[in-house]
């Protein structure tokens, strides 16, 4: 049994010496593939129990045969260590062949390697890192549990590490979303634009709570989650978290959720359930906007993965819940628009979740929304819920992160729902459909009070006046046109 | 373009005739003001108005030009004329289309004149109403009241019409009601023109205002008023137009109250900007790190030694609670005191810096300390019209856009004991009173200074890093939360222990010149 509570640490103290590691962001990336190689061979060592298997790594790069070290003095450290890292193993893994049959457990190997970097510049430590972590003992199944916690930790830290912190959703927001859509067995869910697989493991933590000791309850179980990731980094992050939630087939690829036609996806692409956190701000070009009806065709990265999600919710009973900028509630271009339509006239969105500044911090401290919905009929209201920052708390930080706690008004309130008013502002209310359109889609209601108290980045700043001015603009064009058409009437 | 600007486009289309298009059906408007013209004679005849010579415009077909013939003389009036109007339409003068009636006011001191059951309207009135419509305003007279004054209760429909401070409020009576002198209203002869002379004298109304006479207060007299040229469609075109008008209103209101949602978008937004761009600067994010640049690491050592360089030759005073910081191998920052007690700071540290950042007391790096205050007597007495000494600055001299009035009056001769010095460089930031933590300007000069302003005489560091610095988030953050006593303000002793991010040398001026390039064009 390895010292599991110092293992973060350790690691750190052997990668702080190494020139090649630059931040946070790099020093995950190196764990991530070394980390990734360990699970597999463990998952391997399993699987060659079971069946007829081969392994589609090559004898001489298989972990047990370079990383393992039996202290004998023999294993491979320094310039020898690197030498085959770099120039044996990286394009052994990077080359291997795989096709269209190649099961998925054998696929992952190369596609986790396609983009992955190795950054040490002395191989004294990194032998000493890849001893760290071979010491982990992940057949023992309470070992690899707890280290499941541990893997969340090292995720945590992309939060802080720059842009890479785009790719980590807070577990307490994961978790909380997972619980309220009531995951059953049997039932398959997908996340779009996984990340590092936070919706895929709290989908499997609260659908274990239901899982029944039978080898088809089980298998339902492993069947159930799928996964996309367009970027490398944080695919081999989440195909490395899914097996060590003992998914030994993640249906994890690394590809781009967007670039599909949405009118060709069938029954077989739909799930009962989406949990997703589309990436905010990004901008897709027409080879993108192609494959999306005009009407719903946005240049905006998160609008498209609504429709996407409207797309592939199975039919009659399919449900999402999914986290938004306030830039897509208040949002007046065409596109989105006709995107709210389309989710109040052909879904159910009965509940959008107003959720505090920071909870993103320190990524972004921008406000986000948790909109739920399914498409059992369309919708009639639309509850409205503004969580407010938990007493005491001034901002969500790295030290004073969000917690689950602090969603616990939000399920006090959800099977028994009130109309709330605070200091004269509605902090929970309904609003119909029509008061909805009345309002031109603007689904920004019982919003936080006194939100220009806080200081956006420059660049939030700047999208959010450019998105504010083009929405002013858009309706002074818009009522300019109405003028400029009645000035035109009935004229001789 | 303002909201006024397309109401005025507007109108002006709609009194030119291009508004609605013309029905060569429609009455034309000659034969209306025939008609008027004769009930005028009439209501004359029967003393129901003020016998007065009557107004009748035509076009010549001689000539084509514009004739007005009042009483026996007959004026060739083409130069007035503003534009040309469609067939079917005819100019007139306001007084033709009924009777010029003025105000007054009672007499303040006779308590029976007030409060009474007749609505009075002023131009102060006038603002608080937004519709079409006045009913009444803030005070009304009784029977006295107006039969005392030249007062006149006028019918419902009339247009009121307000000829001074200031001319060209307009409404029209919802029912009777009198007004004071500062009104010149119309009593129309056809009430279903109400409406469009309405709207009409919105436009016509910059006419009106270069045709006013006095200098310092315009005002319009009732016979000037009355001379107001109005272009008259026919009747059933004049409701045409103002049925369009009025459906048109609503959407220049909504236009209005956009525009000035964009208005006060452009206008906060730099400001905001500026703001975020400072807190990204101080974060570290605005300007890259170059990994050859010394640490600040290595530069906090320098500031230390020449902290106890000053200490030893007296400039400064001996630090009780020398401190440093440090981050441990867990990645959390402590704070290690001379005593040897040491404790975990993260939650003071407001964000991530990035590598070869430190995070530093300000005391280590800058001595603060407040100034001098001085009565005004002695300020008076002793200090005012000298020609040599330092300025002395009062934080009623530091203004709320940065800048500073060093020439106030106020000088302290040089070697005055007792008074403290801030030098050139220095940021000085009111700490006491209700600008306490809004007040930051950067020195050009050595000064005395007041007691509720503070100097931060630093060394080492770029001074105009920290005068970055005092304008960013972490110091208005800092105020915020440390405000005490009933004025409010920061003692100067809690102001020493404020955490600042002290980047590199070289960065901290890379920062600051990036800076100012940037906001140049703010």
């Amino acid at each position: 049994m390895s010292d599991l509570g110092s293992f973060v640490k350790r690691l750190r103290d052997v990668m702080r010496k190494d020139a090649g590691i630059n931040g946070d962001a790099q020093r995950i990336e190196q764990i991530a593939w070394i980390l990734f190689l360990k699970v597999y061979d463990a998952k391997e060592d399993e699987w060659e129990m079971d069946r007829d298997y081969e392994s589609i790594i090559p004898n001489e790069c298989r972990w047990k045969n370079w990383a393992v070290d039996d202290l004998k003095g023999t294993a491979l450290t320094g310039d020898k260590l690197l030498d085959f890292v770099n120039n044996k193993l990286f394009p052994t893994l990077k080359n291997i062949s795989v096709d269209a049959k190649t099961s998925i457990n054998k696929a992952i190997v190369k596609t986790v390697f396609e983009d992955a970097n190795q950054y040490m510049k002395d191989g004294v430590f990194l032998r000493q890192i890849i001893n760290i972590i071979d010491d982990i003992d992940f057949a023992d199944y309470a070992e690899t549990h707890a280290f499941g916690d541990i893997y969340e930790s090292i995720l945590k830290g992309l939060q802080s590490a720059g842009s890479a912190g785009e790719y980590y959703t807070p577990r307490a927001v994961t978790d909380f979303m997972a619980k309220m859509i009531k995951p059953q067995i049997g039932e398959r869910m997908a996340d779009f634009a996984c990340g590092t697989g936070g919706f895929i493991v709290s989908w499997l933590k609260e659908l274990e709570k239901k899982k029944q000791n039978t080898t088809e309850d089980q298998a339902k179980y492993v069947n159930s989650i799928y996964g996309i990731e367009k970027k490398q980094f944080p695919y081999m992050l989440c195909v490395t978290n899914t097996l060590l939630h003992d998914i030994d087939v993640p249906k994890i690829y690394h590809t781009n959720s967007l670039a599909h036609d949405v009118l060709d996806y069938t029954d077989d692409d739909k799930f009962d359930v989406v949990l997703m956190n589309p990436p905010f701000g990004g901008s897709e070009d027409l080879t993108i906007k192609n494959h999306f009806p005009d009407d719903l065709a946005s240049s905006e990265t998160a609008d498209l993965f609504m429709s996407v999600i409207m797309y592939r919710l199975k039919e009659n009973g399919g449900r999402a819940a999914v986290i938004l900028p306030d830039g897509f509630l208040f949002g007046a271009d065409n596109a989105k628009i006709n995107i709210k339509k389309k989710l109040l006239n052909e879904h159910n969105l009965h509940t959008i979740i107003r959720l505090p500044h920071s909870v993103f911090a320190p990524y972004t401290s921008i406000t986000t929304n948790i909109l739920f919905f399914d498409n059992k009929s369309a919708t009639e209201n639309v509850w409205f819920y503004r969580l407010d920052m938990p007493e005491g708390y001034k901002n969500f930080s790295k030290t004073k992160p969000m917690k689950i706690e602090h969603f616990q008004p939000v399920l006090d309130w959800w099977d028994n729902r009130e109309e709330i008013e605070q200091d004269g502002n509605p902090k929970a209310k309904k609003y119909t459909v029509q008061e909805i359109a009345d309002g031109n889609y603007n689904l920004d209601l019982c919003g936080f009070p006194h939100e220009d108290e806080e200081i956006l980045e420059p660049m939030e700043l700047i999208n959010k006046y450019q998105k504010e001015r083009a929405e002013l603009n858009s309706k002074i064009d818009h009522v300019l046109a109405e003028i400029t058409k009645m000035l035109g009437e009935d004229q001789a | 373009m303002t909201a006024q600007e397309l109401k005025n486009s507007i109108l002006m289309q709609a009194v030119q005739g291009k508004l609605v298009p013309q029905d060569p059906n429609d009455e034309p408007a000659s034969v209306l003001l025939a008609k008027i013209r004769a009930e005028k004679e009439q209501m004359m005849k029967e003393g129901k108005i003020k016998k007065e010579p009557i107004s009748e415009i035509y076009v010549d077909p001689s000539d084509n030009q514009h004739y007005e013939k009042v009483g026996k003389s007959v004026k060739c009036i083409e130069d007035e004329i503003p534009f040309k109007l469609p067939n079917g339409w005819s100019w007139c003068r306001l007084n033709a289309l009924g009777e010029i009636v003025g105000g007054g006011t009672p007499k303040t001191n006779v308590p029976e004149n007030w409060n009474g059951t007749i609505p009075w309207l002023t131009p102060a009135d006038m603002k608080l109403i937004t519709s079409k419509y006045a009913s009444k305003g803030e005070r009304s007279i009784s029977e006295t009241g107006l039969n005392s004054s030249s007062a006149k209760l006028m019918p419902k429909n009339t247009i009121l019409y307000s000829s001074r401070a200031p001319i060209g409020y307009i409404a029209i009576a919802a029912n009777e009601i009198c007004t004071n002198q500062g009104f010149k209203s119309l009593v129309p002869i056809n009430n279903k023109m109400v409406d469009y002379i309405y709207y009409c004298l919105q436009q016509r109304t910059n006419d009106i205002k270069k045709r006013a006479s006095g200098t310092t207060f315009k005002e319009i007299s009732g016979k000037e008023f009355g001379y107001t040229l109005i272009p008259l469609p026919p009747l059933n075109e004049q409701i045409r137009i103002t049925g369009k008008i009025e459906k048109l209103i609503p959407k220049v209101r909504r236009y209005s109250s956009l525009k000035l949602k964009t208005d006060e978008l452009q206008n906060r937004t730099p400001n905001l900007l500026k703001k975020s761009i400072l807190q990204y600067a101080i974060q570290g994010k605005l300007v890259k790190q170059n990994p050859d640049d010394e640490p600040a690491s290595e530069l906090i050592k320098r500031i230390r030694l020449e902290k106890e360089k000053l200490i030893k030759s007296g400039k400064l005073k001996k630090d009780k609670n020398e401190s440093y910081i440090y981050r441990g191998s867990d990645n959390s920052y402590y704070e290690k005191f001379q005593n040897g007690k040491e404790i975990c700071i993260d939650d003071e540290i407001p964000f991530e810096i990035p590598k070869g950042w430190e995070w530093i007391r300000i005391n280590n790096c800058a001595d603060i300390y407040t100034g001098n205050s001085i009565s005004e007597s002695v300020k008076k007495s002793r200090y005012t019209g000298l020609t040599d000494g330092l300025n002395y600055i009062g934080t009623k001299d530091v203004n709320f856009d940065n800048t500073i009035n060093y020439n106030n009056g106020i000088k302290i001769p040089l070697g005055e004991p007792k008074f403290k010095k801030a030098y050139k460089n220095n940021t000085l930031i009111c700490v006491e009173g209700g600008s306490a933590g809004r007040k930051v300007a950067i020195l050009s000069e050595n000064v005395c200074f007041g007691n509720k302003l503070a100097t931060i005489n630093s060394w080492t560091i770029d001074p105009m890093y920290i005068y970055l610095l005092f304008q960013s988030s972490i110091v208005q953050e800092f105020f915020k939360n440390n405000m005490t006593g009933i004025i409010g303000g920061v003692s100067v002793n809690k102001l020493k222990k404020l955490l600042i991010p002290v980047p590199p040398l070289n960065e901290q001026v890379r920062i600051v010149s990036t800076i100012k390039q940037i906001f140049e064009h703010l």
